[in-house]
């Protein structure tokens, strides 16, 4: 009797594993990206190689989960993880991961890559070594809510500033970077847009109006849609989906007029990928006229996706003089960017998330009262004292280059949290003597 | 000779180290109807369960029909078994319940409705047959066990106090069904009972069992008229008892003196110690003054219908019963002196 | 010698799927590069958001344990003291709380407790407030909510339990000396229902502090669990998440000692005659008040449950109390997506398999324990009991982190480790109701079959298996169910989308832009369902004793 039963565990759990070749992608993109990349993909394979293929989709949450459990499946086995692409999460992971030696080299054949430009807004669309390729455009901006705010009788924010007004206390909607690499990017921006030291101030003044960092980036914005958040840090993927949802007289989206930058949404091959012609195919089935144009047709229109509307912008300019199209927005002729330094936006990538992490979401509940108290004193000694850093700026370098080792990195996350807490509380308490 | 069906050999079995069992021997002829009597705690279940085979003796043989059974497992045995609580199946009907022991031997759907409708007739259980055991009262449910039993024809049936469970009414009507199915079938029956009076009326054999042994077996007559020990005397039935100190024997009889004074009995026992108890049963005593006396005030009376005991208290503080018929208690008044004697061959003697 | 060998498999299968990964995490705990260490747990505790984390998870237990009872513990004495119409079947509709778990609650209720959700949508428009109320705040004061709601039937059950066991008598015992009910309810009654207390709480205690789905939901991060679902991801850099899996173990062994030697100790039964009850027959106004007050815990301890259904069924849902537009799309998406399908497909293949194992686990040592006299007894029933105490997130992690790098890797095909860790769970409901459907079967009827000459597998099919297979189906249908709709396994182990389960895909879904929540909730909805269903069915078969299922000890 037992023996026929553990047979029978044994033929079901291989008869799920039979050695069919499945393409691994791991991806922070959202269900319906997988779905209908999916569909178009296996379909113009079979059309073009006579052959089924199976596409299989791995994700730990989001761009900054996905890259630690990479990292950690390759320390363990340096050869191959049995993953075969990352894709998605910006532009800043590969960079890391070519900087790691994980990406595997690949030149698309020539009559592709001939149509994608070098670079969008002065940020390159691929690596110069063809080791990564951005696939879309991405722009970051602010969501918001159009009811509540009108309820609420409160103005739309059009800057980053504008976010750490204490009118909204408690009302913006932002996510960890530690975990979501598209919030990674718009606190990346922030700095970038203001410098290091008004950078600063205006993503402390923001996390004082956060009502609490969420994990993900796509919970954000359906908290904003049921009101839990007013106005949020936002991608323009989600920010159009949720409009699509909840109607335009509901909901809106700006991109920072000057203050904002396009980012590629990129792809690449993993060290070791068990399917690597595949994964090549892949690469070539994106970058085809019908590959780009997915991302941006409605569903259900020629050409579009089948399920749902991907809201993407593709990184062909031709795809824009497609008459059929709905959209107004051309990233190609966006002016207004700032001048984005993607190079060090990628090696402090760590450190950010560490800081922000350190002085401001773990403590975010001292931080919150703290904030509550100075935009109700507004006493100018106590809002300097919130924005203090424990280092200067000339020392960042330094940091993000040891950034590496484990102690070294570990003892300073500690003596951050320290700081900050007796920050805050400091705040508090100096605060009593005087009222 | 009658033939033998059942021997038991020198069985001992104890738990944990506790001895439950110790040297158990005796034989059931066949038509017996053999009882195993005993105080509660005695063994006695244990015996019959180690019979059946639902318990291995630690040491000892279990012969059924000359045949070693003591290894072969309780379903091979072709024992019967009615268990004290009846551990009728609740999930089966009554004939179902019945049929069940037929079924597993693979019979014929034919011949397990002849053999279980003549073994409901015979077990009165007509018009219950498609009933759930719940749905039946006591003494149905135990007529079912019994049915249930005897239905396979076993070679010899055991059973665990049966009786115990019913109302005293019940259990009288039933112990009178105990007897006809066993005349009429005429199967061995090996019975468990700690109560003597239904060894008494329904046993042909009964061996009495005290603290993990059996000390006597015999008919119920040869019980009751000389039990082995005072144990085996008090437990069969009522007993008036006096220590007394043996000071001349003659051929078989002895001259006892007791506090109540000098008695004479006649027996041909062999007594080993001077020190002895004498006893007697209440109705052997009569109202005569002759030897053996016993004087007293009448102190109070027990009324049983047929015989009245009366309770008499010598000077010396001694009490003693006494069994009269009803029709002569109007001889008799409370607080009245009176006197009994007890002939010599009616009086028992153990030793101390 | 074939008892022998039944006994060592079933201690194999406990050492491999429950002794093993334990003792795994424990090592980690404490050896680092060959030798032992306190460094990792001292990492743990002096990790400033650690500590927090662990203070809030201990601070939500002990906040949801009190919760829990200010419900339970008045709703066991009135169901203990007064009789009223429709009892039985308000006994049952307490139970349901517990049909959704609070995690698949919770993407529900985000709409109502939300800053412009129903609730406040609802107070605006009546007036009560003029600026929307912040309830979900931090998330933390949410899953508070969540767990309470989904938790006090175990209090009730318990309490009502304890009250069960004894007479009216003593209480009027105590009144007849001369005291007062003040005095008889803290010196009789209240040490009398303490041992129920105890073990109500510490379930609730253990439950609250290792559920990872709600947190999860309310993004509420500073927890225990949710730090051990993340420091997974980065296991091979960062060991201290073994350190925080010994924590939660610690605690929980020591609780449960702790409940076990009390419980031990004071045997209170005093047994209830069946002339006397303690029920009172009420009337008029305070039958009246009394029912108000029932149904108004039910329709609170339900809002979940409703809000989930509603929002499978909504179109739109945009600042109103109730959608503005419904439709039954989204229970369509349930049965063609395929990420649904898949994860209803799978769930069901883990379940009944694990439900197998279950059976013939439970069954095997249900009987071993009554039956048989071997060595070794002691240590099954314990084993068997433990994966009672010990946290599913417990049992993943150790999986995860043992079998990483075998070819038991979930990271490649976790179905196995799915399936040992549901069936591991499962398997003290199982060998409960057969061991006491064991005890309750008189010895003497498997005797009688044996004496009528029916060798051991007639009797085990005639006579055994129909008498016990009762309660090993209610305890087969309850674990079926649960597994179902289990979270922290679920949640961890399965990592390639094609291995998901139901509850991973509501997560999954939960998370995703459009029309992600809503399919989540249609399929949170059928898994209740399901649920329900089995409850219901497991009810009626074993009557009031379904709490002894969400007992220790």
């Amino acid at each position: 009797m037992r023996k026929k039963i553990i047979f029978l565990i044994f033929v079901v759990v291989f008869s799920f594993a039979k050695g069919e070749k499945n393409l691994v992608i791991i991806s922070p993109h959202w269900e319906g990206i997988k779905i209908e990349i999916t569909k178009a993909f296996c379909d113009w394979y079979e059309k073009n190689y006579k052959e089924k293929v199976k596409v299989e989709w791995i994700d730990q949450g989001g761009t900054s989960d996905n890259l630690k459990y990479v990292e950690s499946l390759f320390k363990k086995n340096p050869e191959g993880i049995g993953i075969d692409l990352f894709f998605g999460g910006g532009l800043s992971p590969y960079l890391k991961l070519k900087s790691e030696n994980l990406l595997l080299k690949y030149k698309l054949p020539q009559n592709l890559l001939k149509k994608i430009p070098k670079h969008c807004a002065g940020i390159p669309n691929y690596d110069e070594e063809f080791y990564w390729y951005g696939v879309v455009l991405s722009g970051f901006g602010i969501l918001y809510n159009k009811r509540a705010l009108k309820f609420l009788k409160l103005p739309i924010a059009k800057t980053w500033k504008d976010l750490g007004n204490p009118i909204y206390y408690s009302l913006i909607g932002a996510a960890d970077p530690r975990h979501s690499g598209s919030m990674h990017m718009m606190y990346e921006i922030i700095l970038q847009t203001y410098g290091w030291e008004e950078g600063w101030r205006t993503i402390f003044a923001i996390a004082g109006n956060t009502k609490n960092f969420s994990t993900s980036a796509s919970e954000v914005a359906r908290e904003t849609s049921i009101g839990e958040a007013v106005l949020s840090l936002c991608i323009d993927s989600y920010a159009l989906a949720q409009i699509e949802v909840n109607g335009k007289e509901n909901m809106g989206f700006i991109l920072p007029e000057g203050e904002t930058v396009i980012n590629p949404d990129c792809i690449g091959i993993l060290k070791g990928a068990p399917n690597i012609e595949i994964a090549k195919k892949f690469i070539d089935f994106l970058f085809t006229y019908d590959g780009q144009l997915l991302w941006i047709q409605k569903k259900g229109k020629k050409g579009g996706p089948k399920e749902y509307s991907l809201n993407r912008f593709p990184v062909m300019p031709e795809i824009y003089d497609n008459p059929e199209l709905e959209i107004d927005i051309n990233p190609y002729k966006i002016k207004n960017t700032i001048k984005y330094d993607f190079q060090l936006a990628a090696k402090r990538w760590n450190l950010i998330d560490d800081m922000i992490g350190c002085m401001i979401i773990d403590c975010h509940s001292e931080l919150k009262k703290a904030w509550y108290i100075i935009s109700k004193t507004k006493n100018k000694h106590l809002k300097e004292k919130f924005y203090e850093i424990p280092f200067d700026k000339k020392v960042q370098r330094f940091l993000w280059e040891n950034w590496k080792d484990p102690i070294f990195r570990n003892r300073y996350i500690n003596e951050w949290i320290n700081f900050s807490l007796k920050k805050f509380k400091d705040i508090i308490v100096e605060s009593k003597f005087l009222m | 000779m009658a033939k033998e069906i059942l021997t038991v050999e020198n069985i001992d079995k104890s738990y944990n180290g506790k001895v439950v069992l110790k040297n158990i021997n005796f034989t059931v002829y066949e038509n017996d109807f053999f009882f195993i009597l005993g105080p509660s705690g005695c063994g006695k279940t244990t015996l019959l369960r180690i019979i059946a085979g639902f318990v291995e003796p630690d040491r000892g043989r279990v012969i059924l029909n000359k045949k070693d059974i003591t290894k072969i497992p309780p379903n091979k045995r072709n024992i019967g078994f009615v268990f004290q609580n009846y551990a009728l199946w609740p999930h089966m009907k009554v004939i179902e319940n019945i049929a069940y022991g037929l079924r597993v031997k693979n019979y014929t759907e034919e011949f397990i409705k002849k053999k279980v409708n003549e073994i409901i007739k015979i077990t009165r259980l007509e018009g219950l047959e498609n009933l759930y055991p719940s749905q039946i009262s006591g003494g149905q449910q135990q007529r079912v066990a019994l049915a249930r039993a005897l239905v396979v024809n076993p070679q010899i049936l055991l059973l665990d106090e049966p009786l115990s469970n019913l109302d005293a009414k019940l259990r009288d009507e039933l112990r009178r069904e105990i007897k006809r199915i066993h005349k009429e079938t005429g199967i061995t029956m090996v019975y468990v009972t700690h109560d003597q009076k239904e060894a008494m009326t329904l046993g042909t054999t009964i061996g009495v069992m005290k603290d993990k042994e059996i000390v006597q077996i015999g008919s119920p007559y040869e019980i009751y008229t000389n039990p082995i020990d005072i144990f085996v005397a008090s437990f069969i039935g009522e007993i008036n008892t006096l220590k007394g100190e043996i000071v001349k024997k003659e051929q078989d009889i002895f001259k006892i003196e007791t506090e109540e004074g000098i008695f004479f009995v006649k027996t041909k026992k062999q007594i080993n110690s001077e020190n002895v108890y004498i006893s007697f049963r209440p109705e052997s005593a009569i109202n005569e003054e002759k030897v053996n006396v016993i004087k007293g005030r009448l102190h109070d009376y027990e009324f049983y219908g047929d015989i009245v005991k009366i309770n008499i208290i010598t000077q010396k503080g001694n009490l003693f019963k006494i069994g009269i018929y009803t029709k002569d208690f109007n001889k008799y008044k409370k607080g009245e002196n009176i006197v009994f004697s007890v002939s010599e061959d009616r009086i028992m003697v153990f030793e101390q | 010698m074939k008892r022998k060998i039944v006994f060592t498999l079933i201690l194999i299968f406990f050492l491999f799927s429950l002794v093993y990964p334990v003792s795994f995490i424990l090592l980690q705990s404490f050896y680092h590069d060959g030798k032992f260490t306190l460094e990792i747990l001292k990492i743990a505790l002096t990790n400033y958001i650690i500590r927090k984390s662990i203070i809030n998870s201990f601070l939500l237990g002990v906040i949801v344990v009190l919760t829990t009872s200010l419900i339970g513990i008045p709703l066991a004495f009135i169901f203990d003291r007064f009789s009223f119409k429709g009892k039985s079947i308000l006994r049952i509709l307490f139970l349901l709380p517990m049909i959704a778990s609070p995690f698949v609650g919770s993407i529900g209720i985000k709409q109502i407790l939300s800053r412009f959700g129903s609730l406040n949508i609802l107070l605006i428009k009546l007036g009560l407030v003029k600026n929307p109320i912040s309830w979900i705040g931090s998330g933390f004061l949410g899953i508070v909510i969540l767990q309470t709601l989904h938790l006090y039937p175990i209090m009730f059950l318990n309490i009502s339990a304890s009250l069960n066991n004894y007479d009216i008598s003593v209480e009027e015992a105590s009144y007849n000396l001369g005291a007062n009910a003040f005095q008889t309810f803290f010196k009789i009654i209240f040490p009398l229902i303490l041992p129920g207390f105890f073990a109500a709480s510490s379930i609730i205690f253990i439950w609250a502090i290792t559920d990872l789905g709600t947190p999860l939901v309310f993004e509420f991060n500073n927890l225990v669990s949710v730090k051990i679902f993340y420091t997974l991801k980065d296991i091979n850099t960062n060991p201290v998440g073994y350190a925080l899996v010994f924590i939660i173990l610690l605690l929980t062994l020591i609780l449960f000692i702790f409940t076990k030697k009390y419980i031990g100790k004071t045997p209170y039964t005093t047994g209830r005659t069946q002339v006397q009850t303690k029920e009172k027959n009420l009337q008029g106004k305070k039958l009246f008040s009394l029912y108000i007050f029932l149904f108004l815990i039910l329709l609170i301890s339900l809002i979940p449950h409703f809000s989930l259904i509603f929002y499978s069924f909504s179109k739109k849902w945009f600042f109103s109390i109730l959608p503005s537009e419904y439709t039954n799309e989204y229970y369509k998406i349930v049965f063609t997506h395929r990420l649904t399908k898949t994860g209803i497909f799978n769930s069901l293949i883990y379940s009944s398999v694990s439900t197998v194992i279950d059976i013939l686990f439970g069954f095997l040592i249900g009987y071993i324990l009554c039956r048989w006299k071997i060595k070794g007894k002691g240590l099954l029933d314990i084993l068997s009991m433990m994966p009672l105490v010990i946290p599913g997130i417990v049992i993943a992690f150790g999986y995860v982190t043992t079998f990483s790098n075998t070819i038991l890797d979930p990271r490649n095909n976790p179905i196995f480790l799915i399936i040992l860790s549901y069936s591991l769970r499962r398997i003290p409901y199982l060998v409960r109701t057969t061991y006491s459907s064991f005890l309750q079967l008189d010895q003497g009827l498997e005797e009688a079959s044996y004496s009528l000459g029916a060798n051991n597998i007639t009797t085990f099919k005639r006579i055994i298996f129909p008498l016990v297979s009762p309660g090993l189906f209610a305890g087969a249908i309850l674990a079926f169910a649960f597994s179902l709709m289990e979270v922290s396994c679920s949640l961890i182990l399965a990592i390639r989308e094609k291995f998901y389960p139901i509850s991973k895909v509501i997560y999954t879904l939960a998370g995703r832009v459009t029309d992600g929540p809503n399919t989540a909730c249609s399929l949170g909805v059928l898994g209740m369902v399901i649920t329900a269903i089995s409850l219901f069915i497991s009810t009626k078969i074993f009557a009031k004793k379904i709490g002894e299922f969400f007992r220790i000890g």
